[in-house]
């Protein structure tokens, strides 16, 4: 059973037991909730970072795997106790494998109200062409 | 009881998502995914002192007009509406995590609320809630006369 909660229960005289990590390092790693949304054109990632800010969120791209880490702190009271907790400082972090379809050069993302929306434009090669069909002069089989 | 060792695969979601797009690709009938349970309710704290208390929820991505906020006594109700964004026409939702719909958390606070005195802000996708004591209800020093 998990009792690392038990630190908060009102009962708890200290009020420095719920004081944040300091260091990156010792902040608990969780994965945020995504949405992938497909158009046409691109695909659509919103990531949900609550509490966190544009300057700690880190985007990167290497060997067509996106990397998206984020920091959120949590705010100080020092004149109150915390009496109830279900989340706090903590560091997200999450990879995706990006296809082949995808234009590195053009990944673009924004931070609004708590969502990472990360646009991923199509390159391309990958958007769809129209084909045109030709009458077959005999028949063939398409094989794959 | 029986406990199954998987071996950790940090690469699992990658694997995952890149599935679901190749077979997206291939099959235009790809299906809307849940592939985690989301919280049903988004996450509180609360911190209190003798006069004041402040109540802070993980609300990302809702626009603060679809929230609404009610004190009662000692008991501040929140309750809102996380909307899905409507997709346009050729737009396909291939994961859903992020938790949708409505959602309503109530708290109880260690005294009776100043209604007139609660003040209520949203950064970041983070509410914050500040919280004051009734003047009635606050602790009053009593001199003792001597007799």
């Amino acid at each position: 059973m998990n009792t690392s909660s038990d630190c908060c229960t009102p009962s708890a005289e200290s009020a420095t037991c719920c004081t944040p990590a300091r260091s990156s390092e010792q902040l608990r790693t969780v994965s945020p909730h995504v949405g992938l949304v497909e158009s046409p054109e691109n695909f659509r990632l919103q990531v949900n970072l609550p509490g966190v800010v544009e300057d700690s969120v880190n985007l990167s791209v290497e060997n067509s795997v996106l990397t998206i880490t984020a920091e959120a702190g949590e705010p100080e009271y020092p004149n109150l106790r915390p009496l109830h907790r279900e989340f706090g400082a903590r560091k997200f972090e999450r990879r995706f494998a990006l296809g082949d379809s995808i234009d590195l050069s053009a990944i673009d993302a924004t931070l609004n109200d708590g969502v990472l929306e990360v646009t991923l434009p199509r390159s391309q090669k990958a958007m769809p062409q129209r084909i045109e069909v030709r009458r077959a002069k005999h028949n063939q089989a398409i094989t794959e | 009881m029986t406990l199954s060792v998987q071996r950790w695969n940090p690469w699992q979601d990658l694997e995952q998502l890149r599935d679901e797009m190749d077979r997206f690709m291939k099959d235009p009938t790809a299906v809307v995914r849940r592939t985690f349970q989301p919280d049903e309710v988004p996450r509180l704290n609360l911190w209190a002192g003798e006069t004041e208390a402040v109540v802070s929820l993980e609300i990302p991505g809702v626009d603060p007009a679809d929230l609404e906020l009610t004190v009662e006594g000692d008991v501040l109700t929140i309750s809102g509406d996380r909307k899905a964004a409507e997709l346009p026409e050729g737009h396909q939702q291939l994961r859903h995590e992020r938790p949708t719909g409505r959602f309503t958390r109530t708290v109880r606070i260690p005294f009776d609320v100043n209604s007139e005195r609660t003040d209520a802000a949203c950064e970041n996708g983070v509410l914050t809630v500040h919280l004051y004591r009734t003047e009635e209800s606050s602790p009053r020093k009593i001199e003792i006369r001597r007799s």
